[in-house]
């Protein structure tokens, strides 16, 4: 039917079917900036449109609906590409971090503006009720619109409270509009999805019911005959090349323990045939044509059954080792099942497949058990966590085509160089030479996107068939077929004086890695490393043992295990000064790390090989504590005058890392410009984290140009030089200091022809802003050495690499503080206030920072108080939906959510900075559960801190 | 999925269409239910309800003695709609995110098969009876025999009775987030002052079986008396629900907040001054 309606101010008659989804219909017809995160359930938000001026969900209306009716999308607010105000202000404001949601974000603020020009704080909340944000924590949009009101009054009205850091810089540590936002904002093309061409076949990937089974017979020949069908892939035509799906750095501490699919499904959501059609309703309908039996097995859901003797084994395959074969390697092979097929080791991770042993490590310093013997008191505890998926808001998508010989990924990936090394090994070792990743915008990554879980398939169909290629996971996928936190039990002893000093700690940490073991040693090892050296004690010990099961697939997820291991070590803390009778926030400052400090536990924390001891080179700990002390009030009770609801306060001290020292590169690149700006290649994949901007301030920093004189390209393996991936927290340290080493070997080649433009020694120039040296007789401007260097008798473009490495850890460190109120009679738990106080060295952006630990926060809110994978006994998740899932959004933002940035002059970090991402997802469950406690007396160990497990907790409930 | 879609303009022609297509055609109002991922498999012709006229909110119309609110208001228009009383503008908030609120309709809300709709409770406590049109022509129809029988007409009015405006209502939807599903959601309504004692008491509670059903057996015991105290009461809830566990909550705990909950929302109701 024709549909005539009016789409951004003009006239449209489109031809649709009635029932065509409007979300599909728009990006049909060329609006990309409205996008899905849900799959149509109408829980994220993203497709939000103004329909006859009111925010709803394109995804909840059919085409036939918008007859006669007025859409708007954000397509219609930019003029001219000059950004509205409300665009322009959640920019400036630091609430575009992915930028996948913006467009939602700014229609509802328009409307919110449209009808109430000097909104309440309530009304913004429920103008943002429906859009699901994961990146930000939202905190920051109160602020973009009083920002936005006062620039629709004054167009020039500049933006407030955005603190500075760093004296005597002009862009590092300040406030400067992340240089990808005005795109993000206004929605244009970004994303995988927004550069597919006409004609792409669509990949659809049959799934497993099962949780554990052998494929016994797969029949695929009807679906084949199919017209449309371009291939089928399954077990039986796959290539024989072992892998794991983890973007690590190579030679990977994971196990090459799976093929692009495999004659045995682990976990409910496994591949059993990938689907290459010509539509997706051809391929949803050759799926129904494929005819598969399964011999199912008996699923091992928790790693206390994998570990039972006599259970079913997930992977009792032939091992090889690349390097460090143990002995009796083949007598243990002679058990293998060779239908299981093989794993591969690059090198000993200790792992006992035999008894589903994935990983196991050990290690520490001391005597633990002396320790022990010598404490006044001792206390063990066991802490659980529960399964939790990163729900980036933008699922795993990939676009796959080939360009002439070569094939050309475009990716929403954290890692283009392991991405490329890994579809390089599945195409049967072609050279890399062969294969382009373009890393688009991501849409939310938080780890999940670290690793390689649709775009080897894609790639491989590709390359076999010449015909590009999309796929783009479900919302269900992305629950059951990408990453989740692992599941941790984690065991803690420790020993202290009657004063509250430490005598020993230890963590006894079992971990469920689930189907395959992407990231099966690190995450876990990192729940000890990222816990262990917040305590200065002399006797500390680890052990970390990890099991295959058939849950869903777990991996890398912000603060890698971090979280877990500070859940259970933090909370133990605040347990054990209860047993002392000493306050919690006195217990922590007695133990904590200090500056100067010498870490000797990492020495035996390294991620699969020997580790480094470290001394701490900056330590912001006291002055967060102090501040987060006094900013909640700390020891002051708070009534809530309610007899049903108790409020109380807790507190944790956070650590993460920077980086990989000895393990991780950057690399980056600059080209002087013909009229002296510059082009900055830069290798570090930008997630929305602001990491482009963090190069470009680099540059612009060291080069006394202007941030609009710097131009970032970044994350495309073919322009921009290797960089190892944006995970470990390592983008502004490693990335951003590759793109200032290179800057800094630009200015070198500056002041060399500076010198001899002026006639001077190089030694005694300097450059001056904007864009000029100086010398002592005279200046030359960047514009002359560019056309000097750029002409016929000049000496070239100037270009500079830079790249980096190091050995030393830099720490960020925090301390985060929450009060709030339990309800005794239904145990609902309110987070009243949330401060979060991180030392990040020199927050390089601010705004963006300050946004990280927002984002961060909530996010682990989430994981403490609502979210959790639910599984029946069969392995199946049972809430695979943004909304049954129970995602925090703006109603869940703490009453009083402040983070603060206390700053700190790192001697080895970039301008002195360290990372402040994932550090922020550590200290809510340990805050919180030393807060509910604080309330109402019991002690929280297993998240999330759900109102049955509390009101068990109080006796409510048997 | 929407295979045929229509737009009658007049109350007759939307009658008239739906006995003609049966059981394979729906009214369609707001989309937010028929067209979500969870409804596409079915295939059915779409009678739109949005050229009827149907969308207004009444006083006294039609000899109706009260309130008459059209089935095609948008929850958000309740909401902002100040002839609707507190209690019904405070449910419909109970759906937290405004985009759903600007599509879904008080009608909609009524007739779709949810367990936990958000405005079931509070009509049922509000006493609200349904104008229902099919071609064998108009019927009035309490709330709760509409939820049981799930006749095939079309809801045409909402009427809450002027004896409803005097009823004070205690609301509580208990979920772990906002925009989360639904675990329990009470509503309980009363005559009388303040503190006297409770007169003509509903209790209405969604979550503890297949839809929201009244605790009349609660209902009898409290008519007549004083308030009672909250642990007695709550015995009298605990004995009068069975719940049944699932995935995501014991039976116990929903016995127990459903207790819990109505004990709250009668306290509520005898305090509250609409």
């Amino acid at each position: 039917m024709l549909i005539a309606f009016t789409l951004n101010g003009a006239p449209r008659r489109i031809s649709a079917e009635p029932g065509e989804c409007v979300l599909d219909l728009l990006r049909r017809e060329g609006i990309t900036s409205v996008r899905n995160g849900c799959d149509g359930e109408g829980a994220c938000g993203a497709c939000a449109i103004l329909l006859d001026g009111k925010p709803v969900n394109s995804c909840l209306l059919v085409a036939a609906q918008l007859e006669g009716r007025t859409v708007t999308t954000v397509d219609a607010l930019a003029r001219a590409r000059a950004l509205s105000p409300v665009q322009s202000a959640l920019i400036d404001a630091g609430i575009v971090q992915c930028g996948y949601c913006t467009p939602a974000m700014v229609l509802a603020l328009e409307s919110l503006l449209g009808r109430t020009p000097d909104p309440s704080r309530a009304a913004i909340r429920d103008a943002l009720s429906g859009t699901f944000c994961r990146c930000t924590g939202y905190e920051q949009v109160y602020g973009a619109v009083e920002l936005a009101r006062r620039r629709r009054l004054d167009p020039a009205a500049a933006v407030e409270d955005i603190p500075e850091f760093k004296n005597g810089t002009r862009v590092i540590g300040k406030a400067a509009r992340k240089v990808d936002g005005p795109k993000l904002a206004r929605g244009e093309k970004a994303f995988v999805e927004d550069m597919v061409a006409p004609g792409t076949c669509v990949l659809v990937m049959l799934r497993s019911p099962h949780a554990h089974a052998r494929i016994a017979r797969i029949d695929a020949s009807a679906a084949r005959a199919l017209p449309g069908v371009v291939y089928i892939l399954t077990h039986e035509n796959c290539p024989d090349i072992y892998y794991n799906q983890a973007g690590q750095g190579f030679p990977e501490p994971s196990p090459y323990d799976r093929k692009l699919l495999s004659a045995k499904v682990r976990h409910v959501g496994d591949r059993v045939a990938a689907v290459l059609a010509e539509s997706r309703e051809i391929a949803e309908a050759a799926i129904r044509l494929i005819a598969v039996e399964y011999e199912v097995l008996t699923p091992v859901l928790t790693a206390d059954a994998a570990k039972a003797p006599g259970a079913p084994l997930i992977h009792n395959s032939r091992l090889e080792y690349v390097v460090g074969a143990p002995p009796g390697l083949a007598a243990d092979n002679a058990h293998a099942d060779p239908r299981d097929g093989r794993i591969i080791y690059q090198f000993p991770i200790h792992a006992d497949p035999r008894r589903n042993l994935a990983a196991s490590v050990s290690g520490g310093i001391g005597d633990v058990e002396r320790g022990l013997a010598a404490a006044d008191v001792v206390l063990e505890r066991e802490y659980s966590t529960s399964q939790v998926q990163c729900t980036p808001v933008e699922p795993h998508v990939v676009y796959t085509r080939m360009d002439g010989d070569r094939l050309i990924i475009h990716a929403s990936t954290q890692v283009p160089w392991h991405l490329r090394r890994i579809v390089a090994r599945l195409l049967g070792g072609v050279s890399e030479s062969r294969i382009r990743v373009i890393k688009e915008r991501v849409g939310g990554g938080f780890g999940a996107k670290q690793d390689i879980v649709l775009e080897e398939v894609a790639a491989y169909l590709t390359w076999i068939t010449g015909r590009p290629v999309f796929q783009r996971f479900t919302r269900e996928e992305e629950f059951i077929a990408s990453r989740t936190r692992h599941v941790m039990k984690i065991r803690v002893r420790l020993g202290a004086k009657r004063d509250g000093t430490l005598t020993a700690v230890h963590l006894d940490l079992t971990a469920n890695t689930g189907p395959y073991g992407s990231h099966c040693l690190t995450v876990p090892m990192n729940a000890c490393s990222k816990a262990l050296p917040l305590f200065l004690c002399d006797n500390m010990g680890f052990r970390v043992e990890t099991y295959y099961s058939n849950i869903p697939p777990t991996g890398a997820y912000q603060g890698y295990g971090a979280p877990q291991g500070s859940f259970a070590l933090q909370t133990a803390v605040a347990e054990l000064a209860e047993q002392l009778g000493m306050d919690p926030l006195a217990l922590l400052e007695k133990n904590r790390v200090r500056e100067g400090a010498m870490l000797e536990i990492l020495r035996c924390l390294g991620e699969g090989r020997e580790g480094v001891a470290q001394r701490v080179s900056s330590c912001g700990l006291g002055p967060c504590l102090e501040r987060g002390a006094a900013a909640l009030r700390w020891g002051v009770r708070e009534e809530s005058g309610d007899p049903d609801v108790a409020i109380g306060k807790g507190v944790a001290i956070i650590q993460q890392g920077s980086g990989l020292p000895g393990l991780d590169s950057a690399n980056a690149e600059i080209k002087m410009l013909g009229d002296g700006t510059f082009v900055l290649l830069a290798g570090g994949a930008d997630l929305g984290t602001g990491l482009d901007t963090v190069a470009a301030k680099m540059a612009a920093e060291t080069l006394c140009t202007d941030l609009e004189a710097i131009a970032v390209l970044s994350a495309d393996t073919d322009v921009t030089p290797f960089d190892k991936g944006a995970y470990a927290s390592s983008g502004t340290y490693f990335s951003g200091a590759a793109a200032l080493n290179a800057a800094t070997a630009m200015k070198a080649r500056i002041l060399a022809v500076a010198g001899e433009m002026l006639g001077e020694a190089p030694e005694g120039l300097a450059l001056v802003h904007p864009a000029t040296v100086q010398g002592k007789g005279g200046s030359v401007t960047y514009a002359a050495i560019a056309n000097r260097t750029q002409g016929g008798t000049g000496c070239g473009q100037l270009a500079a690499t830079g790249h980096f490495t190091t050995d030393k850890a830099s720490i960020p460190y925090g301390a985060h503080f929450c009060s709030v109120a339990v309800n005794r009679r239904t145990g609902e738990v309110k987070v009243l206030k949330y401060h979060a106080l991180q030392d990040c060295g020199t927050p390089i952006n601010p705004e963006l920072a300050l946004g990280q630990i927002y984002g961060g926060v909530l996010k682990t809110i989430g994981h403490s108080l609502y979210e959790e994978m639910v599984l029946d006994g069969k392995g199946r998740c049972l809430n695979p939906t943004l909304r049954d899932y129970q995602v925090p959004m703006i109603h869940e933002v703490p009453e009083v959510f402040r983070a603060e940035l206390v700053a700190t002059d790192d001697p080895f970090g970039p301008f002195g900075a360290k990372s402040v991402s994932e550090i922020s997802c550590n200290g809510a469950a340990p805050a919180i559960a030393n807060a509910i406690h604080d309330a109402v007396g019991v002690w929280l160990r297993e998240w999330p801190f759900t109102p049955e497990r509390i009101l068990r907790a109080l006796g409510t409930l048997a | 999925m929407i295979r045929e879609f229509h737009r009658p303009v007049t109350l007759r022609d939307a009658l008239e269409l739906k006995a003609r297509l049966g059981g394979g055609a729906r009214y369609l109002a707001g989309g937010t239910e028929l067209n979500a991922i969870s409804a596409r498999a079915a295939e059915f012709t779409a009678i739109a309800l949005d050229g009827l006229g149907l969308g207004a909110v009444a006083e006294g119309a039609d000899g109706v003695d009260g309130l008459r609110l059209g089935p095609t208001l948008t929850l958000q228009e309740l909401i902002d709609a100040p002839a609707v009383p507190p209690a019904l503008r405070e449910a419909a908030a109970h759906v937290a995110n405004r985009n759903i609120r600007n599509g879904a309709t008080l009608g909609g809300n009524l007739a779709a098969r949810r367990a936990c709709a958000a405005l079931v409770p509070v009509l049922l406590a509000l006493e609200a009876d349904l104008l229902l049109c099919d071609a064998t022509g108009e019927r009035r129809l309490p709330l709760a025999d509409f939820r049981r029988e799930r006749p095939d007409a079309l809801i045409t009015a909402i009427l809450l009775p002027a004896a409803a405006r005097a009823r004070r209502v205690g609301l509580r939807r208990f979920a772990r987030t906002a925009n989360g599903p639904t675990l329990l959601s009470v509503a309980v309504s009363c005559l009388g002052a303040p503190d006297a004692r409770v007169q003509s008491p509903i209790v209405a509670v969604a979550g503890v079986a297949a839809d929201s059903l009244r605790l009349t057996g609660v209902e009898r015991r409290l008519q007549g008396h004083a308030l009672p105290v909250r642990a007695v009461l709550e015995g009298w809830v605990r004995e009068a629900v069975a719940p049944a566990a699932d995935p995501f909550a014991s039976a116990e705990l929903k016995r127990h907040l459903a207790a819990v909950l109505v004990a709250d929302c009668l306290a509520r109701a005898a305090q509250r001054e609409d």
